[in-house]
């Protein structure tokens, strides 16, 4: 008895899967046709001719450009950038953007008075317009 | 070549005094002297050759009244960054025309006495201050520092910059020279600072290595 249900119960599985199969094949088999089809108007235009071009295209403008063109360009600008970014520091550092003081050491010891000078003994450089420096003239004119 | 030369000079630890020279005959003094014993060049001498001090203001001052004003202003901005740089050391700058005798190296040393740059002027090793005195008369400048400065700035230093100043001068003039000058200094000073900083250090190691 149980065997005969088996049976009927799996003939009905079958049965429904088949059935299944033939509704979506019938649904994919026929399109649904399109509600509007255009209908232009007199003759169809012919579709317009690619122009031909004026300069012929040669083998070497179509090559790609060599790599080691390209490595060098990106060298090239590397340096370049890297030159501005030099000066740029160099200008911040002199123009102080950074804030950076010097300071020299105070000496203990105290110095001597030259000359009656209280805050400068006469350390000094001097220098002419022309070039000439003033030491230079001095030992001249005590050759002289 | 520069820095060898700064370099190459005495050393500003050492202790050694720099070589004197008068700033009238630049006869080379022994010991500190109260006049020179070749020219008697002193401060009151010189009181009498320049009379009364003449007015100043602190960064810049120009008596002969030829440099434009945008000029001044530029050499007034980088005498300030120069100050900022430098907290210790004033650098003022005087362009005169001395008419009634005197050279520019008699002025220069007799306005960084006399001249007071600042409200509280300080005085010998405590001076750190620099005058660049310029006389478009005599077509000469001098460059000369207070005792603070002595051991640390060389003349060659100060040498150099003066010749930077000469030949921006003869190429842009007196306002192109003072700005090359200043460059000049605070390039030489800043690698100065920097020697001494890093000797001091040298020497502190030392002292605590035989302590």
């Amino acid at each position: 008895m149980s065997l005969v249900l088996r049976t009927v119960t799996a003939l009905t599985a079958a049965l429904l899967l088949y059935g299944a199969v033939l509704e979506t094949r019938a649904q994919t088999a026929t399109p649904t046709p399109p509600i509007f089809v255009p209908r232009p108007f007199g003759a169809i235009p012919r579709p317009t001719p690619t122009p031909a071009r004026k300069f012929p295209i040669s083998e070497e403008q179509e090559r790609p450009i060599p790599k080691s063109w390209i490595i060098g360009g990106a060298i090239a600008a590397a340096i370049v950038i890297g030159g501005i970014l030099f000066g740029a520091a160099r200008a911040w550092r002199s123009s102080n953007l950074f804030g950076r003081a010097y300071r020299f050491p105070v000496s203990s010891e105290p110095a001597a008075v030259r000359f009656g000078g209280e805050k400068c003994g006469g350390h000094m450089a001097t220098v002419r317009f022309d070039g000439r420096s003033d030491r230079t003239r001095t030992s001249e004119s005590k050759d002289a | 070549m520069r820095a060898r030369v700064i370099r190459g000079a005495a050393s500003p630890i050492q202790g050694e005094s720099p070589p004197m020279k008068c700033p009238s005959c630049a006869t080379p003094l022994d010991a500190p002297a109260p006049r020179c014993p070749h020219c008697k060049l002193s401060l009151h001498k010189l009181d009498s050759v320049f009379g009364m001090v003449p007015a100043h203001s602190r960064f810049f001052t120009d008596r002969s009244g030829t440099l434009a004003l945008d000029e001044i202003k530029r050499i007034r901005t980088q005498l300030r960054l120069f100050h900022q740089k430098f907290p210790q050391a004033l650098l003022s700058v005087v362009v005169t025309e001395l008419a009634g005798g005197g050279s520019a190296a008699e002025f220069a040393f007799w306005m960084a006495n006399r001249a007071r740059f600042t409200s509280a002027e300080k005085t010998r090793g405590d001076n750190f201050n620099l005058l660049l005195a310029i006389d478009l008369t005599g077509r000469a400048a001098a460059l000369t520092t207070g005792y603070g400065l002595e051991k640390h700035v060389p003349e060659e230093a100060l040498q150099n910059a003066l010749n930077e100043f000469a030949r921006a001068q003869r190429e842009h003039g007196v306002a192109a020279g003072i700005k090359a000058c200043i460059a000049s200094l605070v390039r030489q000073l800043r690698e100065l600072a920097d020697e001494t900083k890093g000797e001091e250090l040298q020497e502190a190691q030392t002292g605590s290595d035989s302590w």
